[in-house]
């Protein structure tokens, strides 16, 4: 949810995060490359270790490199986070389009959808469908994208509905394009802006989600890391393992901390009232 | 006239709980013993007894409208089937499970807006400053800052290492059979850590609310008939500007409650504290599918009602809403 606005003297902080991430990425990418060690092999002679010149984030409770689990682990939290976020917006849009394009009973028929699914806390309808669906990445990817697109749909339909009757759209229907194409070529390309914010906004969302969900043990199954599973092998070490809980720690709010600040800068550019 | 508004608004929601009894049996479609069947096969985590557990208990071999029929009316009944671990009713355990939610949601509720919204409202009524500064990075930090992460880490430091709280649990053992007088300081004792996650989440978002709000108020036209009247600043503010700026907080709270609800799970998981969060990710880890679904219906059902309550409370307070 956009919360507080940052000044444009502070222009230089959405960079730096832009700049993080970019290289979050980069790091994530190249992992199988970087990475000292397999992220899944087991050493049994060195289990929970402090970081060290040998292991610089230590090892885990089965002995296992945790630099190389949270490079390894980053590819999955990046990536679940930002396809579950692009088949939402890609849900949200399409069917936010046709709700607010057509009006009339398609309209009703989606948003009471929404409505519905708006009833849900978000959480628990995730856990439900992970239940009934069976966890692993792919089904955390759909269950993500199936129950984050509701947002989006509401937002591109408020602004398709303020575009409608603006003269532009109403010389598309003189000249006779159908309601389907006027939606496609005219009103949605014009509704966009708001779009690329909450598409911002919403990979934090879908990251967060992944790891919460792996954290619980219900998201990506082992030997595969994420960050929240290598978190969520650090609860049982709380006193003796700190390591396995402030490098995760660290790389999931810092995530999000620099998804927000150039979220921030994507909505001052998208707004030409704060140019 | 209120009792017609509360008509007009359950009547309302209605629509929204088919809705919901249409969603969940979409979902229990996904279960064993449903479509994916061939999928549940190969899960050595579900017995062949439960998948045909869930064909009886759904009625799976029936056509698609009886079987709706049957979750709709089981449902109305609030029958939600027996725990496949411990066989007893869904609902009881449900039920039994809904105090230590709504405590612990209730108080981090009421802890958040009662820290929320005086600072929001002195930080708009000071207009700038370091409170305001303060607020905004504030605002950073719990945007960035998942619920499961700030509790472990308080986890850590407040209880693992230096002791100063429990680490989970809702009573120490040694209270157990102690007179509800004694028990109650060790729960407030044990309440603390797991009621600041759930209200940190919120007090930010609704000290900015609470501020944009207030800004909102302070350019209206009756503020400045109140201020060429000669009121001085504070009754402008206690008289004119406050009640009409804490009208739009009735919203915030419902589009909150699913959030609040929602974050059970992982608060209550993670602070072995006994409510329906935890009975829902333990039943989700043992794919207890009823116990699942029954918590999930639940959730709704909190959420509908709490919406019900918040337009009901609206009108209440502002006029201009009753008609």
């Amino acid at each position: 949810m956009p919360g507080p606005a940052l000044s444009p003297r502070r222009a230089w902080l959405a960079r730096a995060a832009l700049a993080y991430l970019a290289a979050l990425v980069l790091l994530a990418l190249l992992a199988p490359w970087l990475a000292p060690a397999d992220p899944a092999s087991q050493d049994l002679g060195q289990i929970l270790r402090p970081p060290s010149i040998a292991h610089w984030m230590g090892t885990d409770d089965l002995g296992r490199d945790v630099l190389s689990r949270m490079l390894y682990g980053g590819r999955v939290s990046l990536g679940v986070g930002t396809l579950a976020v692009a088949l939402s917006a890609l849900i949200g849009i399409g069917l936010g389009a046709l709700a607010g394009g057509l009006g009339g009973w398609v309209d009703a028929l989606i948003m009471r959808g929404v409505d519905v699914l708006l009833c849900m806390p978000t959480l628990f309808l995730v856990l439900t469908l992970i239940v009934f669906l069976g966890p692993g990445i792919f089904n955390v990817v759909l269950v993500i994208a199936l129950t984050g697109w509701t947002d989006m749909a509401r937002l591109v339909r408020a602004e398709i509905l303020s575009l409608r009757e603006r003269e532009f759209a109403l010389a598309a229907r003189a000249a006779g394009a159908t309601p389907l194409s006027v939606i496609r070529r005219h009103l949605l390309p014009n509704a966009m802006g708001p779009v690329y914010v909450a598409v911002t906004f919403g990979v934090s969302g879908a990251i967060l989600m992944e790891s919460g969900l792996s954290f619980l043990g219900l998201g990506v199954q082992p030997p595969t890391a994420s960050w929240g599973s290598i978190l969520s092998a650090g609860r049982d070490y709380i006193s003796n393992g700190w390591w396995l809980i402030l490098f995760p720690s660290l790389a999931i709010c810092s995530t999000m901390l620099a998804i927000y600040l150039a979220g921030d800068w994507v909505r001052a550019a998208s707004d030409p009232k704060r140019q | 006239m209120i009792l017609r508004l509360i008509l007009k608004r359950l009547a309302l929601s209605v629509p929204l709980l088919l809705g919901i009894s249409v969603l969940t049996f979409a979902i229990l479609h996904l279960a064993p013993g449903g479509p994916v069947l061939a999928q549940a096969s190969l899960n050595p985590r579900i017995s062949p007894d439960s998948v045909r557990e869930m064909r009886q208990l759904y009625g799976l071999d029936e056509p698609v409208a009886a079987q709706y029929w049957k979750w709709l009316s089981r449902l109305a009944r609030f029958d939600l089937g027996v725990s496949f671990k411990d066989r007893r009713p869904v609902s009881a355990r449900v039920l039994e499970a809904l105090p230590g939610t709504l405590l612990l949601s209730v108080l981090g509720f009421l802890i958040a807006y009662g820290v929320g919204v005086p600072l929001g409202a002195w930080s708009a009524a000071r207009g700038g400053g370091a409170l305001d500064h303060g607020i905004t990075l504030l605002s950073f930090v719990a945007y960035s800052l998942p619920s499961f992460v700030l509790a472990l880490a308080l986890q850590s430091l407040l209880a693992a290492s230096w002791g100063w709280l429990p680490i989970s649990g809702m009573l120490s053992p040694w209270s157990a059979y102690q007179p509800w007088w004694r028990q109650l300081p060790d729960l407030l004792w044990h309440l603390v850590l797991p009621v600041t996650v759930t209200a940190f989440g919120s007090w930010v978002a609704t000290a900015q609310f609470m501020r944009n709000s207030l800004l909102e108020a302070l350019t209206q036209d009756y503020i400045r008939t109140a201020r060429a009247k000669g009121l001085s600043q504070a009754a402008v503010l206690r008289r004119h500007a406050l009640p009409n700026a804490l009208l739009p907080l009735i919203t915030l709270l419902g589009l909150q409650l699913p959030g609040l609800i929602g974050g059970s799970f992982i608060i209550e998981s993670l602070f072995a504290w006994p409510g329906m969060g935890r009975l829902g990710y333990e039943a989700a880890i043992n794919y207890d599918y009823p116990v699942v679904m029954g918590v999930a219906f639940m959730g709704a059902l909190l959420t509908v009602l709490g919406n019900l309550l918040a337009d009901v409370g609206y009108a209440l307070i502002d006029p201009r809403v009753r008609y």
